[in-house]
């Protein structure tokens, strides 16, 4: 390693350094960046301060005002306005009325609304705890096993960041130069999976030990019929979206916009709606302070992405990789152990602005170069596919980070909602879904065309 | 409560309001935009056309490049820049009520750049005449409620370095 590449790399420990140290994370990185620009100029002189500094006069507005990104505060908005309209409510109830009454079957329910509430708000803490706050009294009231009942609220939490909208898939996309909606295809099929594997662990689970997950009583038929009426709505709401961004019907602005003038309209105009402007301006604050804290993430990960390249460390590693004569599938599963590692503490967003611009010059190395064609690549597909089949596998370990021990995210929002429910209790409940996600990531990384299938058929 | 932190909540609050306001006319704009697309495929039937509205994308970029450096100071006051509380959960509570009130002077001291910064890209865009690619606005005349709002952002963040407990809800 030459003199800049060793600053690089103290860089590095500086910036893990600081965001241990409860630096908020944007600001870590910028921080790294500026210091380690204003050194690097003092160990290699014509890389010079001053130039790199005048970048900030512009590089804020250029990334608030990137048409590209704009989505970003308006699946945020739709996001908040569905939860004050109660749309989580109404899936939930609804899914419950129709499924309920199975052995399990609320669990199921929850793991349901959880994937499609966590499909228009993209966030899987603010899907785990928007679904607590439904779900776990009804699973609580029905005797659901403590252990089951957080399990599964935590696990289903996750769905949030795949299916799309996905506001993660977008920051993906953005930081690999992939297409958003190319991301969003390829998310369908594997957010799907995630789906059908928790409700066969639920099945599982029942069947081995039935007394944990006793059944509900019949609705009375009324309300069974009304709860059915107001899910219509919601799933057509839902489902639009999920289809239309994920077979390429809408673009991703006017898709979100769209849903958010859509939302907002039925939680006015409905029958029985609460949405009123208290509402709206709760769900304006709520965008506001997502969308902030995003954006100046996305500018210092775009400031700290200058100064690395500044360095040489990226490609300096990428080298690296590609000559150390390591199989590229062993590199693929250190890279995804590393981030399931910092997805136990680190937020996802962060996590992928920070850590995918120096795995992705890795990857591609290793692909064959720049030039690799399906043909001659190491992972059998070209760098387009390699971005859109990595994205999806970092994304689904950054869920799988969310519910590991001894700190996964989601997990401690759980226990927020249940205090009296001991961690141990909640991880032992997770960790069948743990389980599963394990599969899923086996077979994602297995069978590629999971992931490229819809793409690829789309693209033709 | 004093009347400054009063003050400057309140700011913050309408300032994050306007941000929606902004939002919500994309949010208009975009549904007329999209409703003349779903008309042009009607009227090409009858071999009209309805046109969508010229340089939507430049509306959009502007009015979302504005309606998010609004958000920035309430989001502040919300302390909701992400960090990890993964090793300072073992200091004590004095000890980490230092460590916010350090992060959150800092955190202002970055607005203040930002603000500052900004200012100069401000006048440079001005000065080189730099329009909006299709509907030919000049981008300036944006970025002046930015630098305003990033200034507020670096007020708040210093407020809430040196009154940790003025962060809240309520204007």
């Amino acid at each position: 390693m030459n003199e800049r590449e060793l600053v690089g790399a103290g860089a590095v420990a500086v910036l893990f350094l600081l965001i241990m140290l409860r630096v908020p994370v944007a600001l870590a990185m910028i921080g790294t960046s500026v210091g380690g620009a204003y050194v690097l100029s003092e160990v290699a002189p014509f890389l010079r301060f001053g130039p790199y500094l005048s970048q900030f006069t512009t590089a804020f507005w250029n990334i608030v005002s990137n048409y590209d990104l704009s989505v970003v505060p308006l699946f945020i908005l739709m996001g908040f306005l569905a939860s004050e309209a109660r749309l989580s409510h109404d899936l939930f109830h609804g899914l419950n009325a129709l499924v309920g009454r199975l052995r399990g079957g609320v669990a199921i329910a929850t793991i349901a609304a959880c994937a499609g509430f966590g499909a228009v708000s993209g966030s899987s803490l603010a899907t785990a705890s928007t679904m607590a706050k439904i779900s776990l009294p009804e699973l609580r009231r029905l005797r659901y096993q403590e252990g089951l009942a957080t399990g599964v609220l935590a696990a289903g939490g996750t769905l949030g960041i795949l299916i799309p909208p996905s506001v993660a898939l977008v920051i993906y996309a953005i930081v690999v130069e992939a297409s958003i909606i190319e991301m969003f295809q390829a998310a369908v099929l594997p957010g799907l999976l995630a789906v059908i594997v928790f409700m066969i662990v639920v099945q599982v689970l029942v069947a081995r030990r039935p007394e944990i997950a006793p059944r509900a009583e019949p609705l009375p038929v009324e309300a069974q019929r009304r709860a059915v009426l107001r899910l219509i709505p919601v799933l057509a709401i839902f489902g639009a979206m999920i289809l239309g961004l994920g077979l390429g019907l809408f673009t991703p602005t006017p898709a979100a916009s769209v849903g958010a003038f859509i939302i907002a309209l039925y939680g006015l105009l409905a029958p029985g709606r609460t949405l009123r402007l208290t509402g709206m301006a709760s769900a304006v604050l709520a965008t506001a302070k997502t969308a902030g804290m995003i954006y100046l993430i996305l500018f210092a990960a775009d400031m700290l992405k200058g100064f690395f390249a500044r360095t040489g460390l990226p490609a300096t590693l990428s080298t690296m990789a590609g000559s150390s004569g390591l199989d590229p599938y062993t590199v693929i599963l250190i890279l995804l152990l590393v981030l399931i590692l910092l997805g136990c503490f680190m937020e996802s967003l962060s996590m992928i602005l920070v850590v995918v611009p120096f795995f992705w010059p890795i990857l591609v190395e290793l692909n064959g170069g720049d030039y690799a064609t399906a043909e001659t690549a190491a992972f059998g597909m070209d760098n387009e596919d390699l971005k859109i089949w990595f994205g999806i596998l970092a994304l689904v370990v950054v869920e799988l980070g969310l519910i590991t021990p001894p700190v996964g995210l989601n997990v401690f929002v759980i226990k927020s909602f249940a205090p009296q429910t001991s961690m141990g209790t909640i991880f032992r409940g997770v960790f069948p879904f743990f389980l599963g996600e394990v599969v899923r990531v086996g077979v994602l990384i297995l069978i590629p065309s999971l992931c490229l299938l819809l793409p690829t058929l789309l693209r033709s | 409560m004093f009347p400054m932190i009063r003050l400057v909540r309140s700011l913050c609050w309408w300032c994050a309001i306007l941000g929606g306001v902004l939002l919500g006319l994309v949010v208009l704009v975009t549904v007329i935009n999209v409703g003349g697309f779903v008309l042009n495929a009607f009227a090409r039937l009858f071999d009209r056309t309805v046109p969508g509205l010229p340089g939507y994308e430049d509306a959009v970029s502007m009015l979302v490049g504005l309606g998010a450096l609004l958000m920035l100071p309430w989001c502040q006051l919300q302390r909701g820049h992400v960090s990890v509380d993964l090793f300072t959960t073992l200091l004590s509570e004095h000890a980490l009520g230092w460590l916010t009130r350090i992060t959150d002077a800092i955190m202002g001291c970055l607005a203040a750049f930002l603000a500052a910064m900004l200012v100069e890209g401000m006048l440079s865009y001005r000065a080189d005449g730099i329009r909006t690619p299709v509907l030919e606005w000049p981008i300036w005349p944006f970025m002046v409620p930015g630098v305003l709002a990033l200034t507020l952002w670096a007020v708040a963040a210093f407020m809430l370095a040196i009154e940790p407990n003025s962060d809240g809800d309520a204007p």
